[in-house]
């Protein structure tokens, strides 16, 4: 499988709920994204490759409404400071690994798909470390598509 | 000399061009005011239109807090899988304990005479119940389940391990987190 290259843009689909959006807004009108825009049940965040999807955020839709921000791949990659619960001074690797779906039983195919993910993995009890890293994406994130 | 026990933000808000002396101590501030120099201050209108203050105020506080309610109310509309990455359902319990909470930090802080602000609210992907402020460039989160209430700090410029957190179960730890978020003293 091709690694995912540092210069990647990686687009987060996020449903344009009030819940995933700051009351704030940016120079343009947008809202920004809370830390909750990347919530992941399995602590693995999910993005699409940008390099995939023609450079186009509007591949990632799965529903009209929905907005997309975007992530480089080298901010995500030097984030080295989230901690292991067990170390004082032990911390994670957050890499981007590529997971494209195929015949998957709900989703449609998509060769684009890649996950954010952690090494060591967030278990339940290192939630808090899973928290700081959503709320550290929400400040990287940048604006890729936002509905009319 | 007469002296009023009030409530501190109402007095500071109405002697704020300094010409009531008020003496702080802990949990109040008493109004001291010589008849000779200050009666012209403390008229019966004015002492109405004081008395009005703190009922805004407190107006004021009520419409906030209904708002603040309201949204975490709305969460239950959020089903399973709300943001489309498998987000579990906020929890029921998670939901009256963030009400209860919420009022109890809204009284702590309106008490201490600070200002409440009002929060973003959401929905961890474990189903927890999630208030969110920002100030530039620092940002509070508080995360409730139906074990507790926890929180993170982010001071806006360090990385994930620069954040704080902490638990949020006590008046202190409120006080002492809110204290951190707005600078309350």
């Amino acid at each position: 499988m091709e690694k995912v290259q540092g210069d990647e843009w990686l687009y987060r689909r996020v449903r344009n709920l009030p819940e995933n959006f700051r009351d704030e807004r940016d120079g343009q009108g947008r809202k920004l994204p809370s830390s909750q825009a990347f919530s992941d049940r399995s602590k693995k965040i999910s993005v699409d490759r940008a390099h995939f999807c023609e450079n186009n955020p509007r591949y990632t839709l799965l529903d009209q409404t929905d907005v997309v921000v975007e992530l480089l791949t080298d901010e995500v990659r030097a984030i080295h400071d989230v901690p292991c619960h067990n170390g004082q001074d032990a911390y994670r690797a957050i890499d981007v690994v590529p997971d494209p779906i195929y015949e998957h039983s709900t989703l449609p195919d998509n060769p684009a798909h890649a996950l954010i993910c952690a090494t060591p993995e967030f278990a339940a009890k290192d939630e808090k470390h899973f928290k700081k890293l959503k709320q550290y994406l929400a400040r990287l994130a940048r604006w890729a598509y936002f509905p009319q | 000399m007469s002296t009023f026990t009030l409530d501190k933000q109402a007095i500071d808000r109405w002697a704020s061009g300094g010409r009531v002396k008020v003496t702080r101590v802990p949990d109040h501030v008493v109004l001291k005011i010589t008849h000779n120099r200050q009666k012209q201050f403390l008229s019966m209108a004015g002492l109405r239109l004081l008395t009005q203050g703190i009922a805004a105020g407190r107006n004021k506080q009520a419409t906030l807090l209904a708002r603040t309610l309201g949204s975490i109310v709305a969460l239950r509309r959020l089903g399973e899988n709300w943001n489309g990455h498998d987000a579990a359902a906020p929890m029921p319990t998670a939901l009256l304990k963030a009400v209860s909470w919420t009022q109890m930090m809204s009284d702590e802080v309106w008490n201490r005479g600070w200002v409440w602000h009002e929060p973003h609210i959401s929905a961890s992907e474990e189903g927890e119940v999630v208030l969110e402020w920002w100030q530039a460039p620092k940002s509070l989160t508080v995360y409730v389940s139906p074990e507790g209430m926890d929180y993170i700090q982010d001071n806006g410029m360090g990385g994930p391990a620069e954040m704080g957190d902490g638990s949020a179960n006590t008046t202190n730890e409120r006080l002492a987190m809110w204290q951190w978020m707005f600078g309350e003293d």
